[in-house]
């Protein structure tokens, strides 16, 4: 294969790397979100050379997975930053530091 | 080449696109940038042999969940967070950005030695081991076979066939033994990955006994069948394979040869359309004459298909020359919907199901998160007791006014108002 399975795993190392100083460094809560769903993007990817690298299918169908659930976590996540929204007008998370209201 | 360069460029892009993402002062534009780190990481799928992954990635992820995101920026106005963002100027949280990079860093090298020195290509996926069938297409009638000492098949009659078994390596002698007569043994050797047919042939009372091997792999274009052929013909005669629509009647030759030869006990291999086709098996060396026709005869795809040419016996010493077709369902191609379909519905039905369930339950708890008690309007609380005009005649007929004033009057609380930009 032209391109080695190393190329994409350090590829998906460096993606992981960006979203976990995302998750660190913004104040942003959406923006942490956002964050979060690049690191799940980036175990997609290391999932994927993986199974293309062994020959099986198992690591393509965790990866399908792992869409599902990421897709129903950000659904649960965003209607708690709304209902956050609604009593605190405001969702920087040095804000949200405390479980009050 | 070109591959490489793809790869590089996607690479970039979705690296490029993942740091402005992060350095983005508006989130619109941050969660644009994520929509295009996720269509180049489906890029990448494509590249990596898994379409099916590649398109729920754009469907769901930057289809579904983006828009999800973008919906709920635009909903709490956050768009221009950033201008406002007074950044960590907590005193407790100071200490995050050194740290957070230093972590960073640290992350990469080590993770990045590893990969670089770690060798992950120099290991090979392992093979499954070699498996076996036996085939009948001999006229000893039912045959019991043994492989070392295992009885694989009893009593199997004519034209069929049995499961594959594995077999562990080593050296296993394969006796036939027909209900008449004496065994016939060879010698069967497995071989990971490989899959071998016991085949039984010929007319007589001992059949012959041959070992033909079957290649299961996908075939190189979607859409075609693959069939093995073995030539077991009882009169040792070479066949061709030919079009049998495709005879010049001025040359009584047959224009389209698809395979030239197959010599007798031997087998070959074709990856044909699916489809009917029109077969006719001809003696190589008279071409006029006809051995085997097969007219309208289907392969389907997804099938993989041996067929065995052999003869059978009929009373008064006649026979005839018949294939056996053995057909088994092929595996599907790696990575297309067909295959993960296939693993999902047998293999990961449990986990399917149980997602299905944990959606349904998150569509659930988003609304009972999101449920605000809707109170009545103040005004139907405001309203007057009595009307106007009638607390008019009410007064003139009592004499003295009537007052609202000393009636208890609810709180009156502050109207709603429309969300705010964060502050």
């Amino acid at each position: 294969m032209a391109v080695q399975t190393e190329s994409y795993i350090m590829l998906s190392i460096v993606l992981f790397t960006l979203g976990a100083m995302g998750v660190l460094l913004r104040r942003n809560a959406i923006l942490v979100f956002m964050s979060i769903e690049l690191m799940l993007n980036a175990a997609n990817l290391a999932l994927v050379a993986f199974a293309r690298h062994w020959g099986g299918e198992t690591g393509q169908l965790f990866v399908f997975f792992i869409i599902t659930v990421a897709a129903s976590e950000v659904a649960i996540g965003l209607a708690l930053i709304v209902t956050i929204f609604r009593t605190k007008r405001s969702i920087n998370i040095d804000d949200l530091h405390e479980m009050k209201g | 080449m070109t591959e490489l360069w793809l790869f590089i460029i996607v690479g970039a892009l979705a690296v490029a696109a993942a740091v402005m993402m992060l350095l983005s002062e508006n989130a619109i534009h941050s969660a644009l940038f994520l929509i295009v780190t996720m269509v180049s990481i489906a890029v990448l799928f494509l590249m990596l042999n898994s379409p099916f992954l590649a398109m729920i990635q754009i469907t769901v992820y930057a289809g579904a969940i983006m828009v999800l995101f973008i919906f709920v920026i635009m909903l709490l106005g956050a768009e221009k967070l950033g201008l406002a963002d007074p950044g960590p100027i907590k005193s407790r949280f100071r200490w995050f950005t050194p740290v957070a990079l230093a972590l960073a860093l640290a992350l990469l090298f080590t993770a990045g030695i590893s990969t670089l020195q770690g060798n992950i290509d120099e290991k090979t996926p392992p093979l499954a081991p070699g498996e076996v069938r036996v085939v009948n297409a001999s006229n000893s009638g039912p045959l019991d076979v043994y492989v070392g000492s295992r009885l694989i098949a009893s009593s199997l009659p004519f034209g069929a066939a049995t499961e594959f078994t594995n077999f562990e390596a080593g050296q296993y002698i394969v006796s036939v033994r027909p209900v008449s007569g004496r065994e016939v043994t060879t010698t069967y050797l497995p071989a990971d990955g490989m899959f071998t047919n016991i085949v039984a042939y010929g007319s007589g009372e001992m059949p012959q006994v041959a070992l033909v091997e079957q290649n299961f792999a996908a075939v190189a274009r979607d859409g075609d069948t693959r069939v093995t052929i073995f030539n077991g013909i009882g009169s040792a005669a070479a066949v061709s394979l030919v079009d049998s629509r495709s005879l010049d009647t001025n040359t009584d030759q047959y224009v389209n040869t698809i395979i030239t030869s197959i010599p007798a006990s031997t087998s070959a291999s074709i990856d044909t359309p699916s489809g009917e086709v029109n077969w006719r098996f001809i003696d190589t060396t008279s071409p006029s004459n006809t051995l085997v026709d097969l007219t309208a005869q289907p392969f389907t795809t997804h099938q993989n298909s041996l067929l065995v040419l052999t003869d059978q016996e009929r009373g008064d010493n006649a026979s005839r020359l018949l294939p056996v077709i053995i057909s088994t369902t092929a595996l599907p191609e790696f990575g297309s919907p067909r295959s993960i379909g296939f693993s999902l519905l047998t293999q990961f039905l449990l986990p399917f199901q149980v997602l299905g369930l944990l959606l349904l339950a998150g569509m659930v708890g988003v609304i009972v998160i999101t449920h605000r008690e809707m109170r009545p309007s103040r005004k139907i609380q405001q309203r007057r007791k009595v009307s106007r005009s009638l607390t008019n005649v009410i007064s003139a007929q009592v004499g003295q006014d009537v007052s609202e004033e000393d009636l208890p009057q609810l709180p009156q609380p502050e109207p709603d108002t429309e969300p705010e930009p964060a502050s």
